[in-house]
């Protein structure tokens, strides 16, 4: 299977998606820019942090055409959310991990990860994180 | 799955960990709120889960709290395991009652009763999987 996608289209998506969660919320004229500017002051309230990797799990699933089931972890540290999100996205249909990859650092001793996990503290993250999880969800899909 | 088995996997992992009262870890990681106790419980089940299969898998898992800001572990968690050389996500539920199709297998484990429940029906899950695997 073929992904297409262009950074365009990923920001029209993310737009698209950020409208359906606003009717979803009964939430008006809340643009994403002022969530953001909001999220950057109270993101230790779970309310903002928690909206994000639905905004960008749905992203990824308009653009793949088909819903994935997916788990996110908000990593934290002892002194509180760190701001990085940890996804694991597996295909419904063939229980294919999609984020799961293999990894050499010196071509001997390869290393596994089931995740793939970005820093969100602003719009260009949103759309780098989603970039990150599709790109791994075409090669994933490519393999299989 | 035996529960003698689960048992036997159990004090074996214990033993790996140097825990000598499972109760008072997997107790004291939620009423005393001590992340740390957590973490170690949440291991000891994953070793105990891949001893039963004798084999290593990949794991993601999750120490949930009620209270995000000060991150207080609340006795329940959340465990994804994959294959390591499949990537077949173990911990696939497809739920055709609620028509959940889920990644992560979620317990309440606050007793080493809970523990010894977890471990059971995680690795019948992961069987589970594993079985449908071999029939595609």
């Amino acid at each position: 299977m073929q992904l297409t996608y262009t950074e365009e289209q990923i920001k029209q998506a993310i737009e698209e998606v950020w409208q359906e969660l606003l009717q979803e919320t009964d939430a008006e004229n809340y643009s994403l820019e002022e969530y953001l500017e909001d999220y950057r002051k109270y993101w230790d309230d779970p309310c903002f942090p928690n909206d994000i990797p639905e905004l960008i799990m749905r992203t990824v699933e308009k653009i793949v055409g088909r819903p994935l089931s997916w788990y996110c972890e908000l990593v934290r540290d002892p002194a509180g959310f760190t701001g990085e999100y940890s996804f694991v996205v597996v295909d419904p249909k063939t229980q294919k991990c999609l984020t799961y990859r293999e990894y050499t650092f010196d071509g001997v001793n390869v290393h596994r990860f089931i995740n793939v996990a970005g820093t969100v503290v602003n719009y260009e993250d949103i759309v780098r994180l989603v970039t990150k999880l599709l790109d791994q969800i075409q090669s994933a899909l490519a393999d299989a | 799955m035996d529960r003698e088995k689960v048992l036997q996997a159990l004090r074996e992992a214990q033993a790996e960990y140097d825990i000598k009262d499972l109760d008072r870890l997997v107790r004291e990681a939620w009423e005393e709120g001590d992340v740390l106790y957590a973490e170690i419980a949440v291991e000891l089940i994953e070793r105990a889960v891949e001893i039963l299969f004798n084999q290593h898998f990949l794991w993601v898992h999750i120490v949930e709290s009620e209270d995000c800001e000060e991150w207080i572990p609340d006795g329940w968690y959340s465990f994804v395991a994959v294959h390591p050389e499949t990537g077949q996500c173990l911990t696939f539920l497809n739920d055709p009652v609620c028509r959940c199709k889920s990644a992560r297998f979620r317990a309440r484990i606050r007793s080493a009763e809970d523990a010894v429940d977890a471990v059971m029906r995680l690795a019948e899950l992961i069987e589970q999987n594993l079985k449908s695997r071999a029939v595609e």
